[in-house]
């Protein structure tokens, strides 16, 4: 009988074990897809037609972030003006403020034409941050600052760039232009400031699909075959000029949007 | 006998599933795989900061890059009649002449070796090209371009910043400002299929 007992114990075992098994395949996996479907049906389903090409989710996600990066980074750079220990901070500070009030002032023109709703607070995040700013003391500030901003601008840098290459949107388009001068420039000048760390952001931002290896590392102590140069093989008439400048210098100059109107919302800061 | 067999044979195969089903969860821990793992994995120390597997692609990538669009640009100069065409095939071949230089000179600092061919793809590329007449040279030609850098560009944004490496650091501004001017270019000839573009369909 105690045999037995324990044949029916290891025979539910077994059963429980097949069945724990079995369970993703026979049943959770269908769901999943459907969960995927329902996501990508959700961005599918919004996009709304407008004069000047269809709008998407992705779109609409980037003008929101735009507005809100200046509804945060503008009392950022504020507070820093006032709380800056050196000159390159406040250099940083000031870029902050010029870039975010010109990107604040285009993203309100093209939300008013495209009818997005834009907030008008910072979200939970961004007041988070902005107390541990305040918060945080003066020797620890800089680090805090920097570190802060440095990530944030790091994370939407590459969401902008995936922004300009898929919009079919032509307002949206130029926005994203701009937000990519604007936000390397922050990234340049913030990095200037010595005081961020850039293990911190590495680590804070690989994503599960990072390679594994990648082209070979170099040895150390070989040298690597000399590459001959990549040129035309004819002599082309070529006239344009290079795009990068100056190491650490972004160029933000661009035309002064068109002037706003009352449809276009208050300024991001009053007064600025 | 048989049944102590039998019994021994059942215990064995509950050890083995249980050691089966756990031992996903001890890997978990640093699982290969995992962006973090993966980083640390592939990453060697230089004088300018660690580099990783992904600063080593972008390295690589922006070489390729130049290895194949400078034939293609002279391709438009020769080939197009469009005069904006020609203007992108202008800024193509003074933005690629001008990256090469710089990754030649990252990867010479690094002891990275560089391809010297194109890959297979962007050689297929090139002889849909050659194969295209008139204005479907023009369409061929600024799509295929229009789309290979439109896919760097936000690859270009993700180095930017992660990378722990100051030499990778620069290219990557460098490249991100070049990228941004070719698409630019390249959607003023007015041959750009956005749809296409956005679905990824070229």
């Amino acid at each position: 009988m105690r045999r037995s007992k324990g044949s029916v114990l290891v025979a539910l075992a077994i059963a429980g074990t097949l069945g724990a098994l079995a369970y993703p395949v026979v049943y959770s996996y269908p769901n999943r897809n459907a969960a995927a479907d329902a996501a990508a049906a959700a961005l599918q389903g919004e996009t709304v037609t407008t004069q000047w090409g269809p709008l998407t989710p992705a779109d609409k996600d980037l003008i929101i972030r735009v507005r809100l990066a200046g509804l945060w980074e503008l009392p950022a750079g504020q507070q820093a003006l006032e709380r800056a220990t050196s000159p390159a901070m406040k250099e940083a500070a000031n870029h902050l403020i010029v870039g975010h009030n010109d990107l604040d002032k285009r993203v309100r023109i093209i939300a008013a034409k495209l009818g997005v709703t834009l907030p008008n607070q910072p979200n939970a995040d961004q007041q988070g941050w902005l107390d541990q700013m305040t918060a945080a003391s003066d020797a620890e500030y800089p680090q805090v600052w920097a570190q802060l901003l440095r990530s944030a601008h790091g994370k939407i840098f590459p969401a902008i760039a995936t922004v300009r290459n898929q919009t079919r949107n032509t307002l949206v388009r130029q926005l994203a232009s701009d937000a990519n001068q604007t936000v390397l420039d922050h990234i340049t000048i913030l990095e200037k400031t010595g005081a961020v760390d850039f293990e911190e952001i590495a680590n804070g931002s690989v994503s599960g699909t990072a390679s594994p290896s990648g082209p070979p590392p170099p040895v150390p102590g070989q040298l690597a075959p000399s590459a001959p140069a990549a040129r035309p093989s004819t002599n082309p008439d070529v006239q344009s000029t290079p795009s990068p400048t100056t190491p650490g210098l972004i160029p933000t100059g661009r035309p002064d949007p068109e002037e706003l109107n009352d449809d276009q919302g208050e300024p991001a800061v009053a007064g600025q | 006998m048989r049944r102590i067999n039998g019994s021994l044979i059942a215990s064995l195969a509950l050890v083995v599933t249980v050691g089966a089903l756990a031992f996903p969860v001890w890997s978990y821990a640093d699982r290969s795989g995992t962006g973090q793992a993966n980083m640390s994995a592939s990453m060697v120390n230089t004088k300018w900061g660690p580099l990783t597997a992904s600063d080593r692609d972008l390295i690589e990538r922006v070489r390729l890059a130049g290895l194949w669009e400078l034939p293609a640009a002279e391709m438009a100069m020769k080939k197009s009649n469009s005069a904006a065409v020609k203007e992108a095939a202008d800024h193509l071949i003074v933005g690629h002449e001008d990256l090469d230089k710089r990754v030649r000179t990252v990867a010479t600092q690094m002891g990275i070796t560089l391809p010297n061919q194109p890959n297979a793809q962007q050689q297929g590329w090139l002889q849909q090209m050659q194969a295209a007449q008139g204005d479907e040279f023009d369409k061929t030609w600024a799509n295929l371009l229009r789309s290979a850098h439109g896919k760097i560009f936000p690859a270009i944004g993700a180095v930017r910043n992660q990378t722990q490496n100051t030499l990778v650091r620069q290219l990557a501004s460098d490249t991100n400002q070049t990228v941004l001017d070719h698409i630019t270019v390249l959607e003023k000839t007015g041959a750009v299929d956005f749809d296409a573009i956005a679905n990824g369909t070229i």
